[in-house]
């Protein structure tokens, strides 16, 4: 690899965390003004346009569902914050609940097996949910949380010299997207679509379901650049 | 063209371009991270170093994890043995008892559909997660005709906690005593902070057999000597029972014990509506019957047995009656009757010129003539008969002597005191096998709880909706009491005055605090009590789903399963098997945010200035530990006692709490992992129970707690504390007559007559306990809505007559209200009844105001008589064909979740 290649693989790891944690932050928490404002501003839409290609939609999906945050204002933030409250939180009926388990077992319901085979994934890597044991592992936030900071580790092997170590950390995160996020996903967004208000979330998921599909192709063309 | 080229070929200022990129992300990072911080539970930490391995699914390897006994608590008076298998804090299978040996004498404990479900009131999808705050309600602004369609956001536990403690202070100060109606949760808070609270209470389950202990009886639920013991029912020539299906209500030994009978050579004589799935398993007789008029069929028949009685065919027990009984003939009256009329010549129709023969009795209970004369010789002296009256026929309105008059029923053919013969209420408790406790759970101990002086008015259930909204009630303390107090009722009533009736008070309600009795879906006129919760000011709920209840909350607090709680006493010895004591502990973590019922009090009772000691010192786990060393078991002889656990040194270490070592029977480690103890049982042993044997064999020696100390065919005790209460206009008698019930057949005609044509209400609508639930518990279960759909059950003729098939969408109306259901159409109902099952959450339809769930108690409603006993099974509907959109399955319907 010369160093012309390494410098562009270390961009794109350090484009692709940021984009992890940005989707991690925006499924993971109640959305408030100042979060809104830096997903949509021009840094944040410039790291995400870095991804944008024919091959791959996820990014321009994911521009253009941020797009509409560039001029929020107080009362559309309450409206997308009661998106968020009955898409995450309830009462009415989650028509998406951002669980793995509901997904992929029969029975509708929390804790699963697979809810154990994800835990084990952030086992091997030493790393625990902070709510461990009492909040499920694969609730779809956590799950973006633990490829971001997969990303992140790949990211300082790099820079370290220590390339096994970076493809070891990329191949991992292609088993588990491809085990894991790519069996529940593209479920998970189309329930989504069924939502009442399609303000922000709805949009969001698409994009984010196509992002993970996406990231098969980037992870091998990062792999075969190492 | 890939990535990768896109940045390496960007021409000569392809450096600039990768450094400016790189500070690009580098900004858009500190400014997403500066923008706020995630939820905590979305969150990973790095908690180890990652170890290196291969990259395969790490797959779901069973081993390493435990089997352990978990709790099915509810009460349905199964109590069985469930085990899950836990690992790493997740349940990955669940079982029963495979471990105990199964034979006919002894069986193991193995849980129904409900106890394999268990699984999923622990984990499911839709439980409380966290706390939640109604969005429009705020501290005196509650906007409460919102409440059930408002949208939620959610709050923390500390701000939920504060919000109630405020409104706490804010009503108590304002409206003073009484404005706060707890039901089932908060009865804590008031007692310690001395707030004087209303509180409903209920005859339940029980209906009129809620506190026979005035009529020498137990009531089948906190006294277990009220019927012989399982084996002695072998005997048993005949069971004949009102109202009695096991098979939906109490699936498990219950129904297996009465099956063990019926392989004995038990002939089952069953009256009910249904043709039940429990008389098609014992081979019963049916004897199909109009609900409310059991007490009708059954004078009928002490009359047949008054009547064909003769030295050459006896029917009666004359010795037994003239030895044991007072008040069935003139000659034998108490000493407090309050007038000369006796049993057998109300019988003959010397007071209302209204003999009661069989023919009487067919016309108001449906059953013919012909058939209660069959039966009543089954019922005479030479017969070895037990009469068993489930509680189901005791729910309905009026029928408050209904026990009195089951007893004197069983008395005429002297059907007391001997083996193979009993009289007694039985339904779920104690898994059909009576007697005192083989085995008596421990106490544990003083919990250095400090109660306070904050204290309740009761309220009828029959009567509370009605309360809140602002109708004056009746706030008696006389039957629960009573209940409290057993065979010692006689100390109890010194207080009362019954010559007087007890004078309606007034509460002014502006809170209303629900717990686990989700009492909107569980008590009569739910429609109203609706109405009721959205009168008032500040509703909090608590529990593990946005139940029915929880729904019409301002606020709710998420609550640990029985799984989830640190060992608060699971150890049950209350409602259930007397061969057995089960004892389960915590399993697994709370999960989400969810608090136990005390942790919730204690955050809330902290606001309010009270210290978490108040709610006791000693911890969970010693307190667990000190019942299980207390834990006792009958020896062989019957006679004496052991401590069931032996315990050393090292289990008090082990276990982390004070205590001493002591012999026992068992290890409290195979206790313990067990999860059960089974005293073994022998035909013939030293361990069995005949109910009254001492009293027949020598009454003046072994009075029962009666006025007279003799069974009392007319009792005048029972009468006046019926007539105290006041909630009949009509004073009842000494006597149990028969009396038609309020909400009962009469009233499905115009006028009440029979004679006549029939009213709008045509129909008499009962409400059995349906095998998908304990009561309300389970009805969210996927698993259990699948296999058992929950439809309206209807006569062929009445669905013909209606245009009705099976299947199709029906509106059963009442009085009160409106419910859809599927129609079932069966020839096992009878003509004239329908069936529509207990337990089920409502979905209401806010326009119409018509309830699509099916929930029973919604077309139910609030109306007191006699004692103030619960009259779900007093209820006259129409049935008609539905026009609008059929319903979906229940299945289909989406669960209700609250995150």
């Amino acid at each position: 690899m010369d160093q012309q290649t390494r410098e562009a693989v270390q961009v794109l790891l350090q484009g692709r965390q940021y984009v992890l944690s940005l989707l991690h932050t925006l499924f993971g928490t109640e959305p408030a003004m100042e979060m809104l404002r830096a997903a949509a501003s021009d840094d944040s839409l410039a790291t995400i346009a870095l991804f944008e290609a024919q091959e791959t939609p996820g990014a321009a999906m994911l521009r253009e569902a941020l797009m509409p945050l560039r001029q929020v204002d107080e009362e559309q933030l309450g409206n997308i914050r009661q998106e968020y409250t009955n898409l995450f939180l309830g009462p009415r009926e989650l028509v998406a609940p951002p669980w793995e388990s509901v997904y992929v077992t029969r029975d509708r319901a929390l804790f699963q097996e697979s809810t154990l085979a994800v835990r084990q994934w952030y086992q091997r890597y030493g790393y625990q949910p902070a709510g461990y044991p009492r909040y499920p592992d694969d609730h779809i936030s956590l799950m973006l949380h633990f490829l971001a900071l997969l990303t992140g580790e790949a990211l300082g092997c790099l820079r370290e010299g220590r390339v096994d170590d970076c493809r070891g950390l990329l191949e991992g995160q292609k088993v588990f997207v491809q085990n894991h996020l790519l069996h529940w996903l593209p479920r998970y967004q189309a329930d989504m679509q069924k939502a009442e208000t399609a303000l922000f979330y709805p949009g969001l998921s698409a994009a984010l379901c196509q992002i993970i599909t996406d990231d098969g192709p980037l992870i091998d063309e990062l792999l075969a650049s190492l | 063209m890939s990535l990768i080229d896109k940045l390496t070929n960007s021409g000569i200022s392809r450096r600039g371009f990768i450094k400016g990129t790189a500070a690009t992300i580098g900004a858009a990072s500190v400014a997403l991270a500066a923008s706020g911080a995630v939820a905590q539970a979305n969150m990973l930490d790095k908690t180890a170093e990652g170890a290196a391995g291969a990259l395969v699914e790490p797959g779901i390897a069973l081993e390493g994890g435990k089997w352990v006994n978990v709790a099915c608590p509810h009460n349905c008076g199964g109590k069985c043995l469930v085990r899950a298998y836990i690992k790493d804090g997740v349940i990955l299978r669940q079982k029963t008892d495979d471990f105990s040996s199964d034979d006919d004498v002894n069986r193991q404990q193995r849980a129904c559909l409900r106890g394999w479900s268990q699984q999923y009131q622990a984990r499911g999808l839709d439980r409380l997660k966290y706390p939640m705050k109604r969005k429009n309600w705020t501290p005196g602004n509650p906007n409460g005709h919102l409440r059930g369609q408002d949208e939620w956001e959610r709050i923390s536990w500390d701000e939920a906690a504060q919000y109630i403690a405020d409104e706490i202070k804010r009503i108590n100060e304002t409206y003073g005593d009484n404005a706060i109606l707890c039901a089932a949760a908060g009865t804590d808070v008031m007692n310690k902070m001395n707030i004087n609270y209303l509180s409903s209470w209920r005859t339940g389950s029980w209906g009129s057999w809620f506190a026979p202990s005035a009529l020498g009886w137990g009531d089948g639920c906190y006294y277990y000597d009220c019927n012989n013991d399982r084996l002695d029912m072998l005997n048993c020539e005949y069971v004949v029972a009102f109202g009695y299906n096991p098979a939906w209500s109490s699936l498990g030994n219950a129904t297996n014990y009465a099956k063990s009978w019926k392989d004995a050579g038990t002939k089952f004589i069953l009256f009910d509506p249904i043709y039940t799935d429990t008389a098609a398993m014992l081979d019963a007789q049916w004897v199909p019957i109009r609900p409310g008029t059991d007490m009708a069929a059954m004078l009928g028949m002490a009359y047949v047995m008054l009547e064909e009685d003769s030295q050459e065919n006896p029917l009666i027990d004359w010795d037994f009656l003239k030895r044991c009984c007072v008040g069935f003939d003139g000659e034998h009256m108490p000493a407090d009757a309050k007038d000369d009329q006796n049993f057998f010549d109300y019988l003959r129709g010397k007071y209302d010129d209204t003999p009661k023969t069989p023919e009487w009795a067919s016309q108001i209970c449906g059953v013919p003539a012909e058939t209660l004369r069959q039966v009543a010789r089954v019922l005479g002296v030479k017969n070895k008969v037990g009469i068993l009256s489930s509680w189901a026929t005791a729910r309905t309105y009026n029928t408050d002597q209904l026990p009195q008059l089951v007893i004197a029923l069983g008395a005429m053919g002297g059907h007391i005191g001997k083996s193979g013969h009993t009289v007694g209420p039985t339904a779920w408790n104690h898994t059909n096998n009576f007697g005192p406790r083989l085995i008596k759970a421990g106490s544990g101990g003083a919990t250095g709880a400090v109660s306070g002086t904050g204290a309740a008015t009761s309220v009828s259930e029959t009567q509370q909706w009605k309360a809140v909204l602002g109708e004056p009630f009746n706030p008696t303390k006389l039957w629960t009491t009573i209940a409290g107090a057993g065979p010692n009722w006689k100390s109890k009533i010194g207080d009362f005055d019954l010559t007087r009736k007890i004078e309606n008070v007034s509460a002014n309600v502006k809170m209303i605090w629900n717990g686990s009795a989700s009492r909107l879906t569980n008590a009569e006129g739910a429609k109203l009590g609706i109405q009721a919760h959205r009168a008032v000011e500040f509703v909090v709920g608590q529990g593990h789903f946005l139940t029915t209840t929880n729904k019409y909350s301002d606020i709710v607090l998420p609550i640990t399963t029985a799984w989830e709680r640190e060992g608060t006493g699971y150890i049950w010895e209350g409602y259930y098997n007397r061969d057995i004591l089960l004892i389960a502990d915590k399993v697994i973590e709370p999960y989400f945010e969810a608090k136990s019922d005390e942790e919730a009090s204690k955050l809330i009772g902290e606001k309010l200035g009270l210290s978490a000691d108040m709610w006791g010192t000693v911890s969970a786990k010693q307190r667990l530990f000190n019942a299980v060393a207390t834990t006792t078991v009958v020896k062989e002889d019957g006679k004496t006692w052991e401590n069931l656990c032996a315990i050393t040194e090292d289990d008090i270490k082990a276990w982390g709490v004070e205590g001493q070592p002591q012999e026992g029977r068992i290890s409290i480690d195979k206790y313990m992992e067990d999860g059960m103890y089974r005293v073994e049982r022998k035909v013939g042993d030293n361990l069995g129970f005949i109910h009254k044997k001492e009293f027949r064999d020598d009454p003046e020696n072994n009075p029962i707690p009666t006025t007279s100390g003799k069974i009392e065919f007319y009792c005048q005790a029972y009468a006046d504390m019926i007539n105290a209460h006041g909630y009949s206009e009509e004073a009842y008698h000494g006597l149990p007559k028969y009396i038609p019930t309020a909400q009962g057949y009469e009233t499905t005609y115009v006028g009440n007559d029979p004679k006549g044509a029939k009213g709008d209400y045509p129909l008499q609508c009962i409400n059995p306990h349906y095998q998908r639930r304990a009561h309300s518990i389970f009805d969210n279960i996927p698993w259990l809505q699948e296999a058992c759909a929950n439809p309206v059950f209807l006569s062929k003729l009445d669905a013909i007559e209606r245009g009705i098939v099976d299947g199709d969408t029906v509106k059963v109306s009442s009085i009160h209200g409106d419910t859809l259901r599927h129609a079932y159409v069966t020839a096992r109902m009878m003509p004239g009844v329908i069936g529509l099952p207990h337990g089920k959450w409502n979905r209401v339809d806010e326009k119409t105001g018509i309830d699509h769930g099916g929930s029973e108690n919604y077309i139910t409603g609030n109306v007191a008589t006699g004692l103030g006993v619960n009259g779900y099974n007093s209820l006259t509907v129409q049935v008609s064909k539905w026009d609008g959109d059929a319903i979906p399955a229940d299945v289909d319907v989406p669960q209700t979740i609250l995150f």
